[in-house]
């Protein structure tokens, strides 16, 4: 009797084979799981919500605008942290309504860049000269908050404006037609994943 | 028909032994130069103006140091002198020895010798903006001939299938030999 004493032993096993089988199972799906956040964390910003400057713009319930951008040549030479050509600061600046509910620490997470004409890309507040970053500090730099007077964290209030700059140090002959900035929070935390926003000048 | 599958078989065996293997499949792509020559790859550009031995360096000193730091080399240092630009983006250019006997010496670290920018190994570059500076490299002296230099993107390893800068030093016997009799006890960078 081949096929009860086979009934037998699955019925006596099947708590263990369940169990591989559970085993199994997660086994693939939760590397898999983790490669695919991995992935999205690690993702380009993808999709552009394009905002002309001066004008509010909604991105991640909170309103966002491009008021300011200025210039300075005559950088010293090792404004980069190195020695090279002739660099420029670019100092662009932002205001941004949160809308109700937004912290202040999830704006904070929010990274900016400048792009040219031609792809080519500049981080903002990437500035290893010491006194660069101290004036940078002082500008504040960050979209959720700021270093304020004895070293009080000013935050971002829902419904109330907030300021912040993003600092570039640029070479002195690049062109300011074609130049865009962007600003984007993780990709991860964005619906869609990937979406920033890309302020045309 | 048999002679045919024979030839087909054969024709088979043979293409997969020629067939590269996976680590040649994804070797990164050399872009040849020499030194005074720009060599420009996919996203940046390099180019190596001269190459100097030291036996010791002396630099500032530290914030606990009484006296300016002598940084010795286990073997030489040799010193090449770049100019170096990110052409798409901010990132690390990194910098290696391959000597005439395939051994790899990379570029010492950003701390040894400590010249804050100017060494060049783990210093960010900014797009557009070409620097100079140099790379550093502890080798023994009976390695130079016939060094090249390389150069890739990013501060780990060379890319995959990236780009992947080779310069020629010009180390013939006896151009190495000049070299090694015009290394300087202790070259002051201070």
């Amino acid at each position: 009797m081949p096929n009860a004493s086979a009934r037998g032993w699955l019925r006596g096993n099947l708590g263990w084979l369940l169990g591989a089988a559970v085993l199994g199972t997660l086994a693939f799906w939760l590397p898999y799981r983790d490669a695919q956040r991995e992935y999205v964390e690690r993702r380009e910003p993808s999709h552009a919500i394009d905002a002309a400057a001066g004008r509010w713009t909604r991105y991640e319930n909170a309103r966002w605008r491009l008021i300011d951008v200025r210039r300075e040549d005559g950088l010293p030479q090792g404004a980069g942290g190195y020695l090279h050509g002739d660099a420029s600061l670019l100092i662009v600046t932002y205001e941004v309504v949160p809308g109700p509910g937004v912290d202040s620490d999830v704006l904070d997470a929010c990274n900016g860049r400048l792009v040219d004409a031609r792809g080519r890309r500049w981080d903002a507040d990437a500035l290893p000269s010491a006194k660069l970053s101290e004036r940078v500090r002082a500008l504040g730099t960050s979209c959720g908050s700021r270093l304020g007077k004895d070293f009080v964290r000013e935050k971002a209030r829902p419904g109330w404006p907030f300021r912040f700059h993003h600092v570039f140090v640029v070479p002195r002959d690049l062109p300011r037609q074609g130049l865009r900035s962007e600003l984007m929070l993780p990709a991860s935390k964005t619906t869609p994943p990937g979406r920033y926003l890309r302020f045309t000048w | 028909m048999l002679v045919a599958a024979v030839l087909v078989l054969a024709a088979v065996v043979w293409l997969r032994r020629a067939e590269p293997d996976y680590d040649a499949k994804v070797a990164p792509i050399v872009l040849p130069g020499a030194v005074g020559q720009r060599v420009q790859a996919r996203n940046f550009a390099v180019e190596v103006k001269k190459a100097k031995l030291a036996h010791a360096y002396l630099t500032k000193a530290g914030l606990f140091d009484a006296a300016p730091r002598t940084v010795a080399s286990d073997g030489i240092w040799m010193s090449l002198l770049v100019e170096a630009e990110p052409l798409d983006e901010p990132g690390f250019i990194s910098a290696q020895l391959r000597t005439r006997d395939g051994l790899i010496y990379r570029a010492s670290d950003h701390g040894r010798p400590e010249l804050g920018g100017s060494n060049f190994n783990g210093q960010e570059l900014l797009t557009g903006l070409r620097g100079t500076g140099a790379y550093f490299f502890d080798v023994p002296p009976d390695r130079l001939e016939g060094a090249h230099a390389q150069f890739y993107w990013g501060n780990v390893t060379p890319g995959q299938m990236d780009h992947l800068i080779d310069i020629d030093l010009g180390l013939d016997a006896a151009a190495t030999r000049k070299l090694l009799a015009g290394a300087t006890p202790t070259l002051d960078l201070r």
